[in-house]
């Protein structure tokens, strides 16, 4: 009577074993190699995607920085085994820290240069900041949510990103008193793009949206303003796949 | 074995019996609602399906602990009962603690480790349960149809009591009385075996006391435990946000969210060169997520100019001042204000929620204008299908309600977005009337594109001979909208699509005139990939474009409703390779996932199904006709598991489609299924107590349900049309006729196969009685997979032939003449 029961206890046991393992494979210490991993993986996805993106590779400056970022120190403890993996991360509060290859493309989508002011609209952990300011451009990013903006103010601050300033409070308004901006990013896509965000962009400068949920990304919706004031907007699938097959 | 060996219980307690089977299916509705609050609704199905194989796991237990459980049933029901009533509150307060989150399922594989968590805790209840159940029907074997008929019974009364509950009391406060319920089960079989003395009423009493003291730790819970992922969560994060107003319905938990410090600025299809103010807004949530939004209207002509700068208002551009002017699914109201705001006389505004009127019309009257508009907007609250049956008259206009968008929408009926949905709204526009369909797309494009093609197919079926002059489509960068003519477009209306577009930047994707030059112009694609789309459908070679096209793009229809499905296993490799690669939202993996559930439920089944096989073997050996009567128990009740909840299921869709209520439908079909097969079970009982055979009676009740169920499936389409427009309550007395005179033979099979297949050899029946349970939960899992692909007629055809094969295996049986 007790073999069946002790059956079932170990399937039960397996099976939330199963699912468990990945949890406790923590690796620890040195951060360089796995970091060099994740540049290298978001090389290979450039490569594969180079058609749809509209180039070739990313700007070498992008991926230095990608290269130079403590992603790990980005993200709460407990996924921080998983910090260099190409692929979203939980920061808390019911927000993520964006795929990898994903902040790579976004920042390189926006062209800027040393010295550029960039305007982003969702801090969120602070690393998408971190990369803009590690290039050289001078960030204001505003976050709604105030524990996530305190929490970012102090990683800045600890880490010694003092290119980056930050504001809580609703970036439906943008920056106005910093504007106009050479780039502006938004992390977390509404129904519309905010009119005055549009307003606060540069001529010729550019706006990178991701549009999705908060675990996978649609397309980037990337809006240029010519020099003449223009706005133009381009959908980017940041995936090489072809859905009409055939004569096209 | 049998209840004459063991006194007193010389007759079943079927009062406890039905107690503590309504409580159990009470329980799995409430997890229906509970789960899909907490996380989407197919993940809600995906845990309970699994947690059902409960019903299995207590099959195999009792047969293999038969000796044991045999002479103790009154401490193995007390034991079930009191198991489940306990653990029914507490597993889900655990389950709740698991952050388990549905959109990172592909990415992390702890969410695996959290998925397999929430099975093994809802597991617990449901096996508990399931063994003071199974121990009943084992130990009555002799008078199974009886207790069978109790179990029908019971579960019928506690589906109906369910949704009755549910337009009261909020579902984590229902777990409390469905715990409870399983404590009375006790009360009521202690009190017909005369076994309530001091010691019983205190352990009662202590268990009740448990119950009570449980639900009120868990009750306050469930909207804390909100995936923090789901909008309404996302919502309450920021700063100001707070739910002024939260409503229970058998149809959702309703939210609605106010914001004095950030507005909402929800704004769907809005210009980039918009220069109107957002007016303040609250937000409506039903279950967490739907978010629609309520303008505030204080009449002043500004309040509502921005709904004039989004690409939902194309239709009401060509028909400004239109006289009256229909709004389906018109949630908070925003396409109310839009309809107005272009002048629109009169307003029709549908929407199946009764939530949503009764704020508009109440409490929110103010914020929303709404007392400022009565006589020119009338709001009611029913489906749209439904309403269009009894609706006089015609419209100039007809606004649909935002679709598609949702890869979390994989299973859900849409029953708007299908070729004859679409076609009863054709059937009310006015001969220059227009349907407005906007949608949010998605890339690479599908819903765009399937909204197309079911238009196209529509206007087919009506006898248009040029479709392509009747359509238009739009876009900007996250919606489309999809212009349906009852006329074709008059020149002066393209022309007027073609300014619309290029003052708020919106980009033409379909016009039968259109060059490819003006295509792709604002939101520029790679390549034109609506345009493609959109041309290559309304071409000669459609068929072959859909064929090869990586989404599922066939129209949907009423046996196949679901307008977000778009998997095709063709593309699932490609797919799956780019998921790391910046493609994880390519695929609509609500498909792929419920397979893998059927797959893990059939692996369970097996092991479950396997064990007291292999128990048996070790302990005595098994002769020739031993493993003959196994096969054929195994097979007969696959057989009758798969087909009551396959009929089940496409009684439930079909209703819903005849009723226009899913609720309703769903109540009815399992209410009528369970207390009809439970009747059939009385008579198959009072048949064998006139001395009929069960071996001569079983062929011929499957017989019945083979021939009454294929009259019935029949005779449901022509009756759906024949009483469409008729009253509610004949609609519901033609649903039921309908129903019990299949569900009679239906619930002989059950109990007839147990005394014929087992006879003699009662540790078979919690054998069979965990086979029927494997079966059914497989069933449950199969249908939308089988559904989404084949329809729901095919699904009817499958059912009909597993009690085909149940008869056959019968037959074969009686020719084998074992002892």
């Amino acid at each position: 009577m007790r073999r069946p029961f002790s059956v079932l206890l170990m399937l039960a046991l397996v099976l939330v074993a199963n699912g468990t393992a990945a949890i406790v494979a923590v690796p620890a210490g040195d951060w360089e190699i796995p970091r060099r991993q994740m540049v290298a993986a978001i090389r290979e996805d450039v490569i594969a995607t180079r058609a749809y993106i509209g180039r070739k590779t990313l700007r070498d400056e992008v991926l230095a920085a990608m290269e130079r970022v403590p992603r790990h120190a980005f993200v709460p403890q407990e996924v921080m085994a998983a910090a260099y993996e190409n692929r979203p991360l939980p920061i808390g509060h019911g927000q993520t820290i964006s795929q990898p290859y994903i902040v790579a493309l976004m920042t390189d989508l926006l062209e800027i240069q040393p010295g550029d002011a960039v305007l982003e609209v969702g801090t969120g952990s602070g690393y998408q900041a971190a990369i803009l300011a590690d290039i050289g451009a001078s960030v204001r990013t505003i976050e709604i949510i105030p524990e996530l903006f305190r929490e970012a103010q102090a990683r800045f601050k600890q880490l010694g990103y003092v290119r980056v300033q930050s504001r809580q409070g609703d970036g439906y308004y943008g920056w106005p008193e910093a504007a106009p901006f050479d780039g502006i990013i938004v992390t977390a896509a509404a129904d519309h793009v905010p009119p005055p965000l549009v307003r606060q962009l540069k001529n010729g400068g550019r706006m990178v949206i991701p549009v999705g949920h908060r675990f996978g990304v649609q397309f980037l919706l990337l809006i240029t303003k010519s020099l003449e004031g223009n706005v133009q907007t381009r959908q980017i699938l940041p995936v090489r796949f072809v859905p009409l097959t055939g004569e096209h | 074995m049998s209840a004459s060996a063991h006194e007193p219980e010389a007759s079943p307690p079927l009062l406890g019996m039905a107690l503590l089977a309504a409580a159990v299916l009470a329980y799995e509705l409430l997890l229906m609602r509970l789960f899909a609050i907490v996380h989407w609704h197919h993940f809600a199905f995906m845990m309970i399906s699994i947690a059902l194989l409960g019903y299995g796991t207590s099959g195999t237990l009792l047969a293999m602990t038969g000796r044991f459980s045999a002479g103790r049933l009154r401490v193995v029901f007390a034991f079930g009962a009191i198991g489940f009533s306990l653990t029914s509150v507490l597993c889900f307060a655990a389950a709740q603690r698991l952050p388990f989150n549905a959109l990172a399922f592909l990415w992390s594989p702890r969410q695996w480790g959290y998925l397999a968590g929430i099975y093994v805790l809802l597991l617990i209840p449901f096996l508990l349960a399931a063994i003071g159940l199974g121990a009943m029907l084992h130990h009555y074997d002799r008078r199974i149809s009886r207790v069978y008929a109790a179990d029908l019974a019971g579960a019928g009364a506690g589906a109906g009591l369910t949704v009755g509950v549910l337009f009261h009391l909020p579902p984590q406060t229902s777990l409390c009385i469905v715990a409870a319920c399983a404590v009375a089960a006790v009360a009521a079989a202690s009190w017909h075996w005369r076994k309530i003395d001091g010691r019983t009423a205190i352990a009662l009493l202590a268990a009740l006391g448990l119950v009570v003291v449980s639900g009120m730790k868990v009750a306050p819970r469930s909207r804390a435990a909100v995936n923090p992922y789901k909008p309404l969560a996302q919502t309450l994060r920021v700063p100001g946000a707070r739910i002024i107003y939260e409503g229970h319905h058998p149809m959702g938990w309703f939210t609605v969210v106010a914001n004095p410090e950030v507005p909402f600025r929800h704004a769907p299809g809005l210009s980039l060169n918009s220069d109107a103010p957002l007016p303040d807004q609250m937000a409506f949530f039903v279950d967490g997520q739907a978010m629609t939004v309520i303008d505030r209207f204080n009449a002043q002509p500004r309040t509502a100019d921005y709904l004039k700068q989004c690409t939902p208002s194309v239709g009401l551009v060509l028909r400004p001042n239109a006289r009256r002017v229909l709004v389906a699914g018109a949630g908070g109201g925003q396409d109310i204000l839009r309809a107005r705001a272009f002048g629109a006389q009169s307003v029709e505004a549908v929407d199946a929620h009764p939530l949503y009127a009764r704020l508009l019309k109440g409490r929110l009257q103010a914020f929303s204008g709404f007392d400022r508009m009565q006589g020119a907007v009338r709001y009611h609250s029913t489906t749209v299908r439904a309403y269009l049956q009894s609706a006089a008259g015609v419209f100039d206009l007809i606004q649909l309600p935002m679709a598609g968008g949702s890869e979390m929408a994989t299973f859900g009926e849409n029953a708007l977005w299908t070729v004859e949905g679409l076609a009863q709204l054709w059937g009310h526009l006015e001969n220059d009337g227009l349907i407005v369909a906007p949608l949010w797309t998605r890339l690479p494009p599908r819903g765009g594109l399937k909204a197309f093609v079911t238009a196209w197919r529509m206007l087919e079926g009506q006898g248009v001979s040029q479709p392509k002059e009747h359509l238009a489509v739009i876009r900007n960068w996250r919606t489309a909208v999809v212009l349906v003519g009852r006329s074709p477009l008059r020149p002066r209306e393209k022309q007027a699509v073609r300014r619309f577009c290029r003052q708020w930047a919106f980009d033409l994707v379909y016009l039968s005139d259109l060059h490819p030059e003006e295509a792709n112009r604002y939101s520029v694609l790679a390549r034109p990939m609506f345009a493609e789309g959109t041309r290559e459908l309304a071409g000669e070679k459609r068929g072959e474009f859909i064929a090869r096209y990586k989404y599922e793009l066939s129209p949907p229809t009423d046996d196949r409703p679901f307008f977000d499905h778009y998997f095709r296993w063709k593309s699932s490799p490609e797919i799956a390779s780019l998921r790391h690669s910046g493609g994880i939202a390519l695929m609509d993996w609500g498909y792929p996932l419920l397979l893998a559930t059927l797959i893990q439920a059939a692996a369970l089944s097996l092991v479950l199904i396997g064990l007291p096989v292999w128990w048996q073997r070790r302990q005595h050996g098994t002769g020739v006709d031993e493993s003959a009567r196994r096969v054929t128990t195994l097979l007969y009740f696959t057989a009758i598991g798969g087909g009551f909840i396959f009929v089940e299921m496409v009684f439930i869709q079909r209703l819903s489609m005849f009723l226009h209520h899913p609720l309703m439908a769903a109540a009815l079909a399992l209410a009528g299924f369970l207390v009809g097969a439970g009747g059939g079970s009385i008579g198959a009982d009072a048949a064998l107590a006139r001395g009929v055979s069960a071996p001569k009676l079983l062929p011929l009740a499957l017989v019945a349900v083979i021939v009454i169920g294929w009259l019935a499936f029949a005779a449901m389409n022509a009756l759906i049309h024949r009483f469409s427009g008729d009253a509610l309550m004949l609609k519901l007395i033609v649903a039921l006729a309908l129903v019990l005179p299949l569900a009679v033979p239906m619930g002989m099979a059950f109990p007839l196969g147990i005394v014929t297949l087992t006879a003699k050899r009662s540790g078979l029946v919690p054998w069979a009685w965990g086979i029927n349970g494997c079966a059914t939960v497989l069933g449950a899992i199969a249908v939308p997979l089988l559904a989404t692909q084949t329809g729901y007629a095919f699904i009817m055809k499958l059912a009909l032939g597993f009690y085909a094969v149940g008869l056959v295996v019968i037959l074969r049986f009686r020719g084998l003449n074992l002892n």
